[in-house]
């Protein structure tokens, strides 16, 4: 086991509106180590971007707010830096990738300049090293040197998503997170894409969180995975024994829902039911509504974690000693 | 880029014939025989017939138009009804002042207007963004010539009452930009209020955009983030109204001049509707309009320095002339 790199321990993230108080992010714990990958898998609304966003310490306030939890970067807590400090994490050491590349560079100004901006920043280099530095990483993702000079909206969808990538490593970084890097782009981008984050991830030996829906993609890059459903991390285990044993019903209903090829298959079978407002979460374990495993227990109070293995947990009454049958 | 400039100044050709066409329609309507204002009231009929013969006032109306439209592509915008001096002399002489005038009461606008909009945006329903909402309000509701005369009372008036000179003169140009101060204040107060909103709204849409939270991911500061990043996409509205703007400023600057005395085309033009100076009111009021029209392709061609997205478009501009392109179909 190599050394921890990051660990969040009970984050909890609240919107706070007029509506009501919206807990995106509701006591999570996670860890990774350095080098790893995680993916970290949930439908939209489940709260994968606000994790990211508070680790990045970049959540919209108002009305957003990290209201609980520790934040564990390096055997520091984030959440105790200053804002001065933070910034100088941000872009440097803990880097992020945004969803849509297409709106994620800035019109106005050139490739080099929002290249060379990030590395002038944080590393004590002069304009002619930081030029030469930001032509190494559009090398490093693809990209001819000469276009540095021009302006985002000359570059593809692709393209764009890899300077995005070049912006976020410029200042090699220990952790990146990427989230959902390729549902803007189509699939054959998307193939490029993730070939060239695979290829620097091994290169620079970063860790990184993988935001994701598609869980084909988490299998080819990433050795653990949280699953998270409406604010919650359900399930959390090594990449071969969540693809072995998914544990959660919610987990499980996410495999079931995937198509097999090798059948012929004219329906998908897809969760029943739909998640749930934010606002209006179900009392309880929030996946109940849902569950096709539904207990009595269930809608009392929302499961502890258990341990299924050194490398696997799980938070469902199912594995409770003495309430699920099926005791450890 | 030239293509775009000199394509944009061959449009200029049917805007500034359609614009002489309605002024010199209105004037025509008016009543009131431009001959009769020569000669004054003690002409009799013959005279006065003999005149418009002179003045070629008795031919058709387009054949009129026709013939000033003529003289205007020679530099001829007509003379004084009164003092028989070319329309275009007296205006070249008084128009640097309006200009000079208008400029500073943009410059004001652009400063205070595009501050304290950044500023408001970045604090959102903070009290200093109620604040610089309710000068906004005030700045655009209160008229200019009200607002001038408030000026001269506080600083000219008051002022010297109490400390036995005034801070800034109150009337004409001789003073130099001394006496720019109060009528560009006068002048710039509704424009900066117009900006400074313009720019509010900007900021607030700009600040949504995922490329600012790029910015802040790379750890940038909060001052890089909203002067660098989010202010130059921002402008591109903001210019879209400073360029409006100044051309309202150039005709608004006919009440601002009128209160300060303030020697400049505005004024001189207001002069000459109260005497009836037909010609004089027509070649200004022309005058001005080429003017504005020049500013707002300066305001096009500063789009194209702010977003490259337009300079890309400028620079893939065609010569989209439908005759043209027949002829280079059929000669191939």
């Amino acid at each position: 086991m190599g050394k921890k790199l990051l660990e969040i321990k009970g984050l909890k993230v609240h919107y706070i509106t007029d509506d009501g108080t919206v807990p995106a992010v509701d006591g999570i714990d996670m860890e990774i180590e350095e080098g790893e990958s995680l993916g970290l898998v949930g439908e939209t609304g489940a709260g994968k971007t606000t994790t990211a966003l508070g680790v990045m310490n970049l959540v919209p306030d108002p009305p957003g707010e990290i209201v609980d939890g520790e934040i564990i970067f390096n055997g520091e807590n984030l959440r105790e830096k200053s804002r001065e400090a933070y910034r100088k994490i941000r872009g440097n050491k803990i880097s992020m990738i945004f969803q849509d590349p297409m709106t994620s560079l800035n019109p106005v100004y050139t490739v080099f300049d929002q290249l060379e901006e990030v590395i002038k920043l944080h590393q004590k280099v002069s304009s002619s090293e930081a030029l030469q530095r930001a032509k190494e990483m559009l090398a490093k993702v693809g990209i001819p040197e000469e276009r540095g000079e021009e302006y985002p909206h000359q570059f593809s969808g692709g393209m764009k998503q890899r300077v995005l990538i070049a912006i976020a490593l410029a200042c090699n970084p220990a952790l990146l997170i990427a989230d959902e890097p390729t549902t803007a782009l189509d699939v054959t981008i998307q193939a490029q894409v993730l070939e060239v984050m695979k290829d620097l991830k091994k290169q620079f030996n970063m860790a990184m969180i993988l935001i994701t829906h598609d869980l084909g993609v988490v299998s080819e890059i990433c050795e653990k995975v949280a699953i998270m459903y409406a604010g919650k991390i359900v399930e959390f285990a090594d990449l071969e024994s969540l693809f072995t044993k998914p544990s959660h019903p919610y987990t499980v209903g996410l495999f079931n829902s995937i198509p097999d090829p090798e059948e012929d298959v004219t329906e998908l079978t897809p969760i029943k039911g739909l998640i749930p407002e934010p606002t209006e979460l179900p009392p309880g374990c929030v996946f109940h509504p849902r569950c096709p495993d539904v207990m009595e227990v269930c809608k009392g109070s929302f499961p502890e974690t258990v341990e299924l293995s050194p490398t696997h947990r799980v938070a469902c009454y199912k594995y409770h000693e003495g309430i699920g049958g099926e005791p450890k | 880029m030239h293509r775009y400039i000199i394509k944009r100044l061959i449009y200029f050709i049917p805007v500034l014939v359609g614009v002489t066409f309605i002024v010199f329609t209105i004037m025509y309507l008016t009543p009131g025989c431009p001959a009769t204002i020569r000669l004054g009231d003690q002409a009799t009929t013959e005279q006065i017939e003999r005149m418009r013969e002179l003045m070629g006032l008795n031919r058709p109306f387009l054949v009129q138009f026709g013939s000033y439209l003529w003289g205007l592509v020679q530099g001829d915008f007509g003379r004084s009804l009164h003092t028989n001096r070319p329309v275009l002399g007296e205006m070249m002489i008084r128009f640097p002042n309006t200009m000079m005038l208008a400029a500073g009461g943009m410059a004001i606008a652009v400063v205070i207007g595009v501050l304290v909009g950044v500023l408001s945006s970045v604090k959102q329903y903070s009290f200093s963004d109620t604040i610089a909402m309710l000068f906004a309000l005030v700045g655009i509701s209160v008229p200019n010539f009200w607002f001038g005369m408030m000026t001269i009372l506080v600083f000219a008036v008051w002022w010297s009452g109490a400390f036995g000179y005034s801070l800034f003169p109150s009337s004409g140009f001789d003073d130099g930009i001394r006496s720019l101060v109060l009528p560009a204040l006068t002048l710039g107060t509704s424009s900066a209020a117009i900006v400074l909103r313009m720019t509010r709204s900007s900021m607030l849409e700009v600040l949504r955009q995922d490329y600012i939270r790029t910015a802040r991911a790379k750890g940038l500061k909060e001052r890089v983030v909203v002067f660098k990043h989010a202010l130059k996409n921002a402008l591109i509205p903001v210019v879209t109204v400073v360029g409006l703007q100044f051309g309202f400023l150039l005709g608004g600057a006919v009440f601002t001049e009128t209160v300060f005395s303030f020697p400049g085309s505005g004024r001189f033009i207001v002069e000459a509707i109260r005497s009836r100076d037909l010609m004089v009111v027509q070649g200004g009021v022309l005058f001005l309009a080429i003017a504005f029209s020049f500013i707002n392709l300066l305001v096009d061609l500063l789009y194209a320095v702010i977003d490259p997205r337009i300079r890309t478009q400028y620079k893939a501009q065609q010569w989209n002339i439908p005759w043209l392109r027949r002829v280079k179909k059929y000669g191939q």
